[in-house]
């Protein structure tokens, strides 16, 4: 239908006021056959047509309406009715902005969708305490329980937990089956390695005989946090922390090396003394042989070769 | 350049100059050891009248020692390196202000604020030290007015007993609030509070030790208790108007922080930093509100640790929890906090709570009614006793590698409990599955059998082989 017919009834209302030309007769007659009640006197004519009405009892059921066919439909709103049980993770209400706000034991995710925390029943409410104008999704362990809980009264709170015994992992046997070692440990170089250098190597369990560091360990030698970039303090703070490991790192590998100076001193004088030891041991065996036999005087010790 | 030292520049140079031009050495030496501001040891007190403009006496000045001397020889004033900063805190002397402050103050000359060239700021004193006369005037007026209405009996003044209370009440608050007003200004008084040598017994410094507080701290630990939910979990109702601070390993911990159960296996000790006179006696709770309950599916509370009749008074702020009187405060001894695998993190709040002035609470009692630790109610404490919860503290623990170690020394059972999530099912009904492969696994399809891998939950035909 073009809007001009559209319009037509309304003109012709509106000209019935004043002088009633003989063309547009028929279509007032139509009109006045339609009407339920008998002919309206000439001064109420023009709501004749506004009072004939159907009621759009067909098309408010949205039969017609046209869908935007141009968009995906986004299916929001409520998803679980009032005291519908949920599990976590169910999703209680979608929307765009916060037209509910997530309550007890209800999160929402980062298109304001309100999820369910705790297993329970969902309860709609207002808290004018919190929030004046707020209204709420929450959810409640038992079904009678009510919300908003009363101010100052105890969370009710719930476990959510097993108890269970941790067996301990049974020790692996210094050897395998086949005779060689399970595990071989290499530590790191120097005098006293430092724990962090010790590398632990595996026996394969697949039969190829072959020794593998675990893939956590391997892990543990990359560093994947990244230094916090940010204030100049945390900079310098950072900066001082390494200069200072490094310090000591030199310093440790001074003394060792110290050390290990004067363990070889050690050794060496350890030895000489042992041989002092012997020759004097030889030179008083070699004195009692001589008394012996009577001959006080000694000569100087001669190298035998 | 420091800004302690942009300000000293234009003095050093003058007295460099003044120094080459016309006074000797020593003279100068020694008028500048005298140092009222200083080492200004006249109290500022706040009844007694003004500190008198320093007369230098060249006795005093020579028997006085130029400065206190900690008892290693390291000068707590003026010392920047780092080993004998670590030596004084060790020896209980720590070093004085900044590091910064210090260094300035050593490369300086130690000028007395009476000395300074700067004339706004000799005019500047002056105005603050009329004003500081003014508060006493009206000091000394209130107390008189103080003392003359408590000598007025009641029937003879406007309003009866109840308005001569009143008035009375209200007259001692202002002289409370004028003893305050009359040392605010004073700058020797700010130094000596920002150098942590104010006098706790003073008014003043407690004054500003409140104000202090109330700056981040207090708002610090009020964001915890409402974040960490300890007002409707252990008590309905609470507000704290204490300093607690808490130390483990002689290292400060902030509120709520997670901490390691090696750190906590030994009891902490508490800075109690009251703001108002007197001594009193006060109570120490440390309880854990998060003790899972598996049968119960809930969480119980339990007391780690508790000690009452703790004298506290606002110069004596120290409390360790290890070295109450066995006898006569403690209670219930220190119990490690720790948490059993897989449990959330558990609160450990430090409560102290104040009693009834002049009232001690029964110790014998106390160890009958709560050596059993499990079930322990703050609020029933609190009511059953009469105390009034003012100060807190909070930490929190889970389980670590020290943990099973630290339930092993402390005897307590559970450390090979792991806590696990309960499975939750789905709502939604089992689907029947679907595909090529599952519609093949029947004997009707054997000759595919050999292209079809098996189907976890679906039944293996007789005659299927392994794979």
């Amino acid at each position: 239908m073009r809007l001009s017919q559209l319009h037509r009834p309304v003109v012709a209302a509106a000209s019935t006021g004043a002088a009633r030309p003989a063309a547009p007769r028929l279509l007032q007659d139509a009109f006045a056959a339609l009407r339920i009640r008998g002919a309206a006197p000439a001064n109420t004519t023009a709501n004749v047509n506004v009072e004939g009405r159907r009621y759009a009892s067909v098309k408010s059921q949205g039969m017609y309406r046209l869908r935007d066919s141009a968009t995906i439909p986004k299916k929001m709103g409520a998803k679980k009715t009032g005291d519908s049980f949920v599990i976590p993770g169910n999703i209680i209400y979608k929307q765009r902005g916060t037209i509910w706000f997530p309550g007890e034991n209800v999160g929402m995710g980062r298109d304001h969708t309100l999820f369910a925390k705790v297993q329970g029943y969902v309860k709609y409410y207002k808290d004018p305490l919190r929030h004046p104008d707020r209204q709420y999704i929450g959810v409640v362990f038992d079904k009678n329980d009510t919300l908003p809980t009363p101010p100052h009264a105890m969370r009710r709170r719930k476990l959510g937990m097993t108890a269970t015994e941790v067996k301990a992992a049974p020790a692996l046997p210094e050897l395998s089956p086949s005779g060689i070692p399970n595990q071989v440990v290499r530590e790191g170089f120097g005098r006293a390695p430092h724990p962090r250098d010790q590398r632990v190597y595996k026996l394969q369990q697949d039969g190829s005989y072959s020794y593998r560091e675990e893939n956590w360990r391997l892990g543990s030698l990359i560093r994947t946090e990244k230094r916090k970039m940010g204030s100049r303090r945390v900079a310098m703070r950072h900066r001082r922390r390494k200069s200072k490991a490094i310090l000591l790192e030199m310093r440790r590998d001074r003394e060792d090396k110290i050390a290990r100076r004067k363990e070889a001193l050690d050794e060496q004088r350890a030895a000489r003394q042992k041989r002092i030891r012997e020759y004097l041991a030889r030179q008083k065996a070699s004195k009692t042989a001589d008394g012996s036999v009577g001959s006080p005087k000694q000569s100087p010790p001669t190298v035998q070769a | 350049m420091s800004s302690c030292q942009r300000v000293a520049r234009p003095i050093t140079r003058s007295l460099q100059q003044s120094h080459v031009s016309h006074i000797s050495p020593f003279a100068l030496g020694r008028a500048f050891s005298q140092s009222a501001a200083r080492k200004d040891e006249v109290p500022p007190s706040t009844t007694s009248a003004p500190a008198a403009e320093p007369v230098p006496s060249p006795a005093s000045t020579a028997a006085s020692p130029s400065e206190p001397k900690a008892p290693s020889g390291v000068d707590r004033d003026t010392v920047t390196a780092y080993w004998a900063e670590r030596r004084l805190i060790k020896q209980g002397t720590p070093p004085v202000g900044s590091r910064r402050r210090r260094a300035a103050i050593k490369t300086s000359e130690n000028i007395p604020f009476e000395q300074l060239p700067y004339q706004a700021f000799q005019e500047a004193r002056k105005i603050l030290q009329e004003d500081r006369q003014e508060k006493l005037r009206a000091l000394q007026s209130t107390l008189a007015s103080i003392k003359k209405l408590e000598e007025t009996p009641a029937d003879q003044l406007p309003g009866g007993e109840r308005k001569k209370n009143m008035r009375l009440t209200s007259l001692r608050a202002h002289v409370e609030e004028l003893k305050i007003l009359a040392d605010i200004n004073d700058p020797i008084v700010k130094r000596k509070f920002e150098d942590g040598l104010g006098d706790m017994n003073k008014p003043i410094y407690r004054h500003l030790a409140e104000k202090k507080w109330r700056g981040y701290p207090f708002r610090l630990i009020t964001q915890r208790i409402e974040q960490l939910n300890i007002v409707p979990d252990v008590l309905p109702k609470f507000e704290p108007t204490v300093d607690v601070q808490m130390y483990f390993r002689q290292d400060k911990v902030e509120p709520g922080e997670i901490l390691p159960s090696l750190v906590t296996e030994k009891p902490p000790r508490l800075k109690v930093q009251v703001f108002n006179s007197g001594e009193r006696l006060m109570s120490v709770v440390v309880m854990d509100s998060d003790v899972p309950n598996a049968e119960t599916d809930s969480f119980d509370r339990r007391c780690h640790y508790l000690a009452a009749n703790v004298p506290i008074s606002p110069d004596q702020p120290s409390l360790p929890l290890s070295k109450v009187n066995k006898e006569t405060q403690l209670a219930v001894p220190w119990l490690p906090a720790f948490s059993q695998m897989g449990a959330p993190y558990h609160r450990l709040s430090v409560f102290i709570l104040e009693q009834k002035p002049g009232e001690t609470l029964d110790i014998a009692k106390l160890k009958e009614l709560y050596s059993a630790r499990d079930g322990f109610s703050l609020k029933s404490f609190r009511d059953k006793f009469g105390l009034n919860p003012v100060g807190f503290n909070i930490f929190r623990t889970v389980w670590d590698e020290g943990t099973a170690g630290v339930m092993e020394r402390a005897g307590v059972p559970g450390a090979n409990i792991q806590f696990k999530h309960k499975r939750v099912y789905s709502l939604k009904g089992e689907k029947k599955q679907r595909g090529w492969e599952v519609k093949r696994q029947k004997p009707k399809y054997k000759s595919l059998w050999k292209y079809t891998h098996r189907i976890r939950g679906l039944p293996r035909y007789k005659g299927r082989k392994l794979d």
